[in-house]
């Protein structure tokens, strides 16, 4: 029986549309995961129209070759241009940025690489395999687990910079305040409007999210080459000595090297499987907390943020692994863990099959060609990515005065398409004058951009325990996994400033 | 022989500014914010109320930017900002994002793309007049380039645009 | 003056085709107030894949999210009423926006074209709930006294306004939990975090059969079919009635009998075979309505909910 059912399910997985379906999805999230201002999950809404007229396998096959190849392409704009191609990439930039200014771009991209597709590939697997147990503990998580869940991730976060503690926090707090700009989603009343029907909508992520870490780049890069222009003849002296200082055969990354690196992979994708597998988390979240869990843990943590190849492997291995991950609530339980898997949600829905609680049961040769999908795909990511990297890896040795202007255009139109709003046009040239301000003021935008994110899940989850424990303070405390969450994190915090001391 | 105890003017002398500065703006956000928490119009409900995080933020943010402050008195290291290249060129950056909306809007995808697109790459070469050969063809393929993006594949919304 | 005449008369023959000439070649926007991927979402894009041929021109869906839906609603207000710029909705941003916000337009300013379909915000309980049915669920939350847990999505939306007329018209309180939505409404629910949640039918129809939740009652005037064996809120003798409808609406400014071609093609379109199959595929009940009827039912609707919410800030 069981035997019949995995031959059906390779059968369909294996038949020619459903690999040029994964195929042209990979190459297509690659390409528009790179280029900054277009998401995965713009393309997959875009490509939700098509899904009515495929069938299941090809069309979820498609829908997860752009989610997962945007997942890496995004950390290759963030390695060349200091941009996030995609959310979920902006705590590549942190190392891959400064790795790439380090003149090692080649062997940024290939650590980027490699970690997504582990990240990814052992993702699947756990979604294989313990989909259904791990789904259950998502399930048991109410308002208070979840507020547990959150001020945990806020304080690491906000400590991810020793010696800075005090400006992390204060920085989350901003990010927190910035996300509460809109309609109270308790009494529908506007917050911080002043009146403006936009302001009381609330600020988009993805104009806030480009803005601070992209828009604000560009306009430094701007400052710079504009100033540099200046100075001509130097600095056509430097161009041509970086041109010539630029030597491919030198920037290869080795097995060895990268075998070093196993501790930063592992630890990122054990991360993003479980922020993935959390509904509300997503690869952003999961990235940065990769992040910051391997520089804690790490013997070099002093070479972070200079291009540390590690701090490129974590957060690539982290987001990535959300693609299978997040898809374990969905499968199990019908609840999409992030704005991609409600887009893949859809499609399932539009197929005519609803996730839910037996949408595995009674769909199981489908939902298995989808595995098996799932773990090729991963090849596909490996195999097309690494034929199209050199060409990407060129790109970023163009003349910054032709770049810029063509990435904020791409940011511009690319945050407009998302919602067809003016307003998310002017947060995002108003995020990036921020951005700007905070760099030039020595604040971190890491913290200020994940108190944004997690802003809204915080207050939710506060204000409904406060709800359903009538305003009892011990109401938060009488949960045993809110409980065990608080007590691990103590103990890892009393650890690290133990381990920090030494 | 003795060293002069430390004054605080002789440690204000050689404090990291840039985080005192930073501190001093948040302590002022947050004073500013608490005033409204408590004396703004706001619509109470269930569940703690709608000011009960923003109020949690500005309590976070005030000792948080007083111990910023303790710190960068106390000598904690600086790190050295970003390179800016002065605040016009990014003022002028800004300005030309919202023209390059504009003209797209008013004008027309391609028409807007190319004209903003030669101005800016213009405006940063080195040497305009010869990089026009190159700029100039380069921007028609972009226009193009974003004509296909926009309408066939990630459409956007566009007036009835004079132009292309 | 002859001359005159006839190039008057010219005039207007050459201008009487140009006008009934609808819709011209230019595609039709159909703006929706929410992101891409939603039900209401899905029942757009099933017009765009079939509309080309049923309605005479291309049809787009445009997503606009922005304001909470306002910002889709003002740009049709302001579009050129030619009728090639309409909005398909619930009644979230049509109705309840203009009575809570300063809207550029209200409720009187629209036409309701077609429905697409309805949804019933159900009320439902988990099967370990003692006596699963609507009056063993009122007489627990009468005993509990307002301490009753129970959850739905946002303030204000569409899922809690049947719940708040029902209280506002009998002597049940409950303690009310909102979240973001269907999914989270249903996992505080499964996770016997609150004893009863409101949550579309058309979603939860599967659970049902599944025996994982059990529906109470629908504030639908007739039973919905995905649910059949589920009292309305009228058989159970309370007056709540208060569907989610996906209509297509256009501006009230634009002309009667372009409104007239559009409503019909597009009862066309969605009545072809193959629009048919593609709601069935997407668990999308069609319900077509149009006409007087259609109008009947969406002046009812803002009757309703603009009593429900003058009671809530009262």
């Amino acid at each position: 029986m069981m035997i019949e059912i995995l031959a059906d399910a390779a059968q369909i997985a294996l038949s020619p549309p459903v690999i040029v379906a994964v195929l042209f999805g990979v190459v297509l999230g690659v390409t528009v995961g790179a280029v900054p201002g277009i998401s995965g999950d713009m393309a997959m809404a875009l490509l939700l129209p098509f899904v009515f007229t495929m069938d299941t396998a090809p069309a979820i096959g498609m829908l997860m070759g752009v989610y997962k190849g945007s997942l890496f392409g995004g950390s290759v704009s963030a390695i060349m241009f200091g941009v996030p191609g995609t959310p979920g990439a902006a705590a590549t930039i942190l190392d891959g940025f400064p790795a790439k200014k380090a003149g090692m771009p080649n062997r940024a991209l290939h650590t980027g690489l490699y970690s997504s597709v582990f990240g990814d590939f052992s993702a699947v697997l756990v979604l294989i395999f313990i989909a259904t147990p791990l789904a259950l503990l998502a399930l048991k998580f109410g308002p208070r687990e979840f507020f547990a869940l959150y001020v945990v991730s806020i304080i690491v976060i906000a400590s991810l910079d020793r010696g800075r503690v005090a400006l992390g926090f204060a920085s989350a707090a901003v990010g927190i305040l910035l996300s509460m700009v809109g309609r109270d989603p308790f009494s529908g009343a506007p917050r911080y409007a002043f009146g403006s029907s936009d302001l009381a909508g609330g600020l988009a992520l993805v104009p806030v999210l480009i803005g601070l870490f992209a828009v604000s780049e560009i306009m430094l890069q701007v400052g710079r080459t504009w100033k540099h222009r200046l100075q001509e003849e130097n600095r056509r002296i430097e161009e041509a000595a970086a041109a010539e200082g630029y030597d491919i055969s030198k920037d290869r990354l080795s097995f060895r090297e990268y075998r070093g690196l196993w501790r930063a992979v592992v630890t990122g994708a054990a991360t993003g499987t479980i922020v993935g597998a959390l509904p509300g988390a997503g690869a952003t979240l999961a990235g940065f907390l990769s992040y910051g869990l391997t520089k804690r843990f790490s013997k070099q943590p002093e070479r972070f943020g200079k291009g540390a190849l590690e701090g490129i492997a974590a957060p690539e291995a982290g987001n990535s692994a959300t693609a299978g991950a997040t898809l374990i609530p969905l499968f199990a339980f019908g609840i999409p863990g992030s704005g991609s898997a409600a887009l893949i949600g859809a499609a399932f829905i539009m197929q005519g099959i609803s996730p839910g609680p037996q949408m595995i049961e009674s769909n199981m040769v489908i939902i298995y060609a989808v595995f098996g999908l799932l773990l090729y795909g991963s090849v596909f990511t490996l195999i097309t990515s690494k034929l199209l990297l050199p060409y990407y890896a060129r790109i970023s040795m163009l003349q910054p005065r032709y770049v810029l202007p063509v990435v904020l255009g791409l940011a511009l139109l690319g945050t407009y398409a998302t919602d067809n709003s003016i307003f998310d046009v002017w947060v995002l040239i108003g995020a990036g004058l921020l951005g700007v301000v905070m760099r030039v003021a020595g604040m971190p935008i890491a913290p200020v951009a994940l108190g944004f994110i997690l802003g809204p899940g915080l207050e939710r989850s506060l204000r409904q325990s406060l709800i359903l424990g009538f305003n009892e303070m011990s109401y938060f405390f009488q949960s045993v996994i809110a409980a065990s969450i608080y007590i691990v994190a103590l103990v890892v915090l009393v650890l690290f400033a133990w381990v920090t001391r030494k | 022989m003795n060293t002069p105890p430390e004054t605080l003017a002789s440690r204000w002398a050689r404090a990291d500014r840039r985080t005192i500065i930073l501190a001093g703006v948040l302590i002022v956000i947050s004073i500013v914010g608490l005033l409204h928490v408590f004396v703004g119009q706001w619509r109470p409900s269930p569940g703690g109320n709608p000011w009960m995080v923003p109020l949690i933020c500005y309590l976070v943010i005030m000792p948080t930017a007083l111990l910023m402050i303790r710190g960068a008195l106390l000598g904690a290291g600086e790190e050295t900002p970003d390179e800016v290249g002065g605040a016009l060129p990014i003022i002028a950056t800004a300005v030309w994002a919202i023209a390059f909306f504009y003209v797209v809007r008013h004008f027309g995808l391609v028409t807007g793309t190319f004209l903003s697109m030669v101005a800016a790459m213009i405006a940063l070469s080195p040497r305009p007049r010869s990089a026009l050969k190159f700029v100039v063809p380069l921007c028609i393929v972009l226009g193009g380039a974003f004509w296909l993006l926009f309408t066939r594949f990630a459409p956007i919304l566009l007036r009835d645009p004079w132009l292309f | 003056m002859r001359l005159m005449t006839l190039i008057v008369a010219v005039a207007l023959v050459g201008a009487t085709p140009a006008a009934a000439e609808f819709p011209e070649r230019r595609p039709i926007r159909v703006l929706t107030p929410y992101g891409a991927g939603g039900g209401i979402d899905i029942a757009a894009r099933i017009l765009s894949a079939v509309g080309e041929r049923h309605v005479g021109t291309r049809v787009e869906v445009v997503n606009m999210p922005g304001a909470g839906g306002m910002n889709a609603m003002v740009f049709v207000h302001n579009a050129e009423p030619d009728g090639h710029t309409l909005v398909i909705s619930d009644y979230g941003p049509l109705v309840t926006l203009p009575l809570r916000e300063r809207t550029p337009y209200d409720a009187d300013d629209w036409v309701p074209l077609f429905q697409v379909t309805e949804i019933a915000p159900t009320l439902v309980v988990r099967p370990d709930f003692p006596d699963p049915t609507f009056e063993g669920w009122r007489q627990r939350a009468i005993e509990k006294q307002g301490r009753m847990h129970v959850t739905h999505g946002a303030y204000m939306s569409s899922s809690p306004l049947p719940l708040l007329r029902l209280e506002q018209i009998s002597d049940i309180r409950t303690n009310h939990v909102p979240t973001l939505g269907g999914g989270e409404t249903l996992q505080f629910l499964l996770a016997s975090i609150v004893e009863m949640a409101i949550t579309n039918s058309s979603s939860i129809a599967s659970s049902v059969q599944a025996g994982r939740v059990i529906p109470l009652a629908v504030p639908t005037a007739e039973r919905v079919p995905e649910l059949p064996d589920t009292p309305t809120f009228t058989e159970l003798g309370y007056d709540v009635v208060m569907p989610v409808w996906y209509t297509i609406f256009a501006s009230a400014k634009v002309p009667e009998y372009r409104r007239e071609i559009l409503a019909e093609r597009i009862e066309a379109a969605y009545a072809s075979e193959e629009a048919r199959q593609m709601a069935r595929r997407a668990n999308i009940y069609l319900r077509p309505l149009s006409g007087d009827a259609l109008h009947e039912v969406y002046v009812e609707t803002v009757q309703t909910v603009t009593e429900t919410i003058q009671a809530l800030d009262e």
